[in-house]
């Protein structure tokens, strides 16, 4: 009859520790107890998952009737395609940028964001195609490609580089009044506004003070702990 | 008697909670077991459960989804007899309870039924077991058990009585508030696996019953103020702050067949919530004891049972509630069980009492358990009973740790009565 030093329960002849502190039995005068376990050493999860391919199959025949129901109204309607282009391609970019990761097993962030870039240019092209505007290649592709490079460094950055945030922080800060004045750059060459930058020039120095500042205070171990102790939350 | 054999069942009043508030990782589920002097026969057993369920016909069946309500629908036949695994009570897909809502279990000298709380509640689950084990001593050593002591004759048919929805025959005039504050969450680290611990304590009768005696109390309410005083006691180690502190209580089931005229192998069951709230100061044991005797006895009347039978009934008459499709009616019942269902409680503490059998049969049975499965939002459970001189204590928990059942059984032992642990412990 081995008790639990601990608890004081007595403790039956299967238990080789105390079920309830986990203490080894021993016991000097007894010999080791053999008896079999009340319950058998296999074990079956039958745990219920969510069938991935069943939600994938759901949601995508659901985009498929949206984009149905649309075109049969707008047709119906008005006898040709005429509006339906802009909410079809729009439920379409909805879907690529929502459904990827049902598709992979694994999860693939940087490449599901490149696919949704490449899914908004399409969406731009398709628009800019509609309403024939000369502005897609000259503007809006640069643009969302500088975006598109700056959103895939960041990521890669933050995922392959073990490095102190606030440098990247500082980065993306720096980097994002450099895209202002390839804004009013791109706006003033394909619509012919003006010559020089004016207003980017502001949001640009602002960023590459606040840039240079988290360099510095990266740098400066007293004056991080400092901002430190005042800034936390 | 009037002869009843229906090819389906509506749910009842209790049940219908039960497959709305299922989830991925959760079916509410409960165990009865008997341990035989010898090794289990398969094929006897399988052709025991083949001769039983036809006297079911409120368990032998599958759970169905209709347009507005889920019902239950006869089994063609029976379930085949499955091994037992590491665990009991493991998840029950919906797609199983499809198939059949029980399933039956063997290992070495142990007959175990697992039944979906859905199709009956533990008193109608203790009479298809027994007389499973009764069709099964038949068979296997050629006895003639008589009906009685909770055996019915496999060869009755079943009554109006045993299939009845027993909570709309008592629905009273007056409904009782459902308002209850929320209780102390026990926590630890989630089994991911779905393994089910089981810690069983056995305890003698004749010592606790003396203990009860000499608190003035019976076995229950000695054994819940137990439970609500180790508790409280892990509440004050976990949360030392009173002002931060939850009431702590308890669920205790209430076998309604004892107050009410009923036959029903259905669910029949309320609960009570004894237990105090440890923000108004510490509290002796005896405090606890005295506090849960006389809520308790409160609670334990016709009169008070019937409110609270009627609130639920009026629930489920609601023309709202009936109109709705049955899978907006889960999401707003899951919300409710959610809200309402697992939160005024730390755990259910379920004793189904004394279970006796024949004495022709006592000689082959020397242990009955009865084990509750996890909630669904609270890591701990517990079901008792006691048979011959032994009183069976089971407490399951879904978390790794055993906080509870050391608080408990620390407390029992602290208080003069001998334990005796065993577990399924990997």
């Amino acid at each position: 009859m081995p008790y639990c030093v601990k608890c004081g329960v007595e403790l039956a002849e299967s238990e080789d520790k105390c079920p309830l502190c986990h203490t080894v039995v021993y016991h000097p005068d007894l010999p080791l107890m053999t008896a079999n376990s009340p319950y058998p050493a296999q074990k079956a999860s039958q745990t219920e998952s969510v069938n991935r391919y069943g939600v994938l199959f759901f949601l995508s025949v659901l985009f498929v009737s949206i984009i149905a129901l649309t075109l049969l109204i707008d047709v119906r309607f008005s006898g040709r395609m005429t509006w339906s282009g802009y909410p079809i391609g729009a439920v379409g970019l909805l879907y690529v940028i929502t459904m990827p990761p049902l598709w992979f097993k694994r999860r693939h962030p940087i490449f599901f964001v490149a696919l949704d870039y490449v899914a908004v240019a399409i969406y731009l092209w398709l628009v800019a195609f509609l309403t024939g505007g000369g502005w897609m290649r000259p503007f809006a592709l640069p643009l969302l490609a500088c975006l598109a490079g700056l959103t895939l460094i960041v990521m890669a950055v933050s995922r392959y580089l073990k490095c102190d945030p606030i440098y990247l922080y500082s980065g993306v800060v720096i980097a994002i009044g450099l895209f202002t004045v390839l804004l009013e750059g791109l706006i003033n060459r394909t619509f012919q506004i003006r010559e020089t930058l004016v207003w980017s020039l502001y949001p640009l120095a602002s960023c590459l003070l606040v840039g240079v500042a988290l360099v510095v205070v990266a740098l400066c171990k007293p004056l991080r702990e400092a901002l430190h102790k005042i800034f936390f939350v | 008697m009037k002869e009843h054999k229906p090819n389906w069942l509506r749910l009842d009043n209790a049940a219908k909670i039960y497959p709305a508030a299922k989830r991925r990782t959760w079916t509410n589920l409960f165990r009865l077991s008997a341990t035989l002097t010898e090794p289990v026969d398969t094929a006897v057993l399988q052709s025991a459960l083949e001769q039983t369920i036809p006297r079911f016909p409120s368990i032998a069946v599958r759970v169905r989804r209709g347009m507005f309500w889920y019902y239950l629908e006869k089994i063609k036949s029976a379930p085949k007899v499955e091994e037992d695994i590491a665990y009991p009570l493991r998840h029950t897909p919906f797609r199983a309870l499809r198939k059949c809502a029980f399933r039956v279990l063997y290992f070495e000298n142990r007959i175990a039924v697992e039944y979906f709380h859905a199709i009956t509640d533990g008193n109608g689950g203790l009479v298809f077991l027994k007389t499973l084990l009764a069709e099964y001593l038949t068979q296997k050593y050629a006895l003639s058990i008589p009906s009685g002591d909770g055996v019915l004759d496999r060869h009755d048919e079943p009554t109006e009585g045993e299939l009845e929805d027993s909570f709309l025959k008592h629905e009273g005039r007056v409904a009782a508030s459902r308002a209850a504050p929320t209780t102390y969450r026990i926590s630890g680290t989630p089994e991911t696996d779905g393994f089910l611990h089981l810690t069983t304590g056995i305890l003698q009768v004749p010592e606790v019953l003396r203990m009860a005696k000499s608190y003035g109390v019976t076995l229950t309410e000695l054994l819940t103020a137990a439970m609500v005083a180790a508790i409280v006691e892990m509440q004050n180690k976990a949360v030392p702050n009173p002002k931060r502190q939850r009431p702590v209580k308890v669920l205790v089931p209430v076998n309604l067949r004892r107050l009410f005229e009923s036959t029903s192998l259905r669910n029949f069951v309320l609960f009570i919530t004894p237990g105090v709230d440890p923000r108004m100061g510490n509290y002796t044991f005896e405090e606890i004891v005295k506090s849960v005797h006389y809520q308790m006895g409160m609670e334990l009347s016709d009169k008070v049972m019937k409110t609270r039978i009627t609130t639920n009934v009026k629930v489920e008459k609601s023309i709202f509630l009936k109109i709705l499709p049955l899978f907006i009616k889960n999401i707003a019942m899951k919300a409710v069980y959610n809200m309402v269902g697992e939160s005024k409680s730390c755990l259910a503490f379920s004793n189904l009492g004394a279970v006796k059998l024949p004495a022709v049969m006592e000689r082959y049975i020397q242990r009955i358990d009865f084990i509750l499965g996890a909630q669904a939002t609270r890591p701990n459970n517990c079901g008792l009973l006691s048979y011959q001189d032994k009183l069976y204590i089971n407490l399951t928990r879904n978390i790794r740790e055993p906080v509870l059942e050391r608080a408990f059984f620390s407390y029992l032992v602290k208080l003069g009565l001998g334990v005796k642990i065993e577990s399924n412990q990997r």
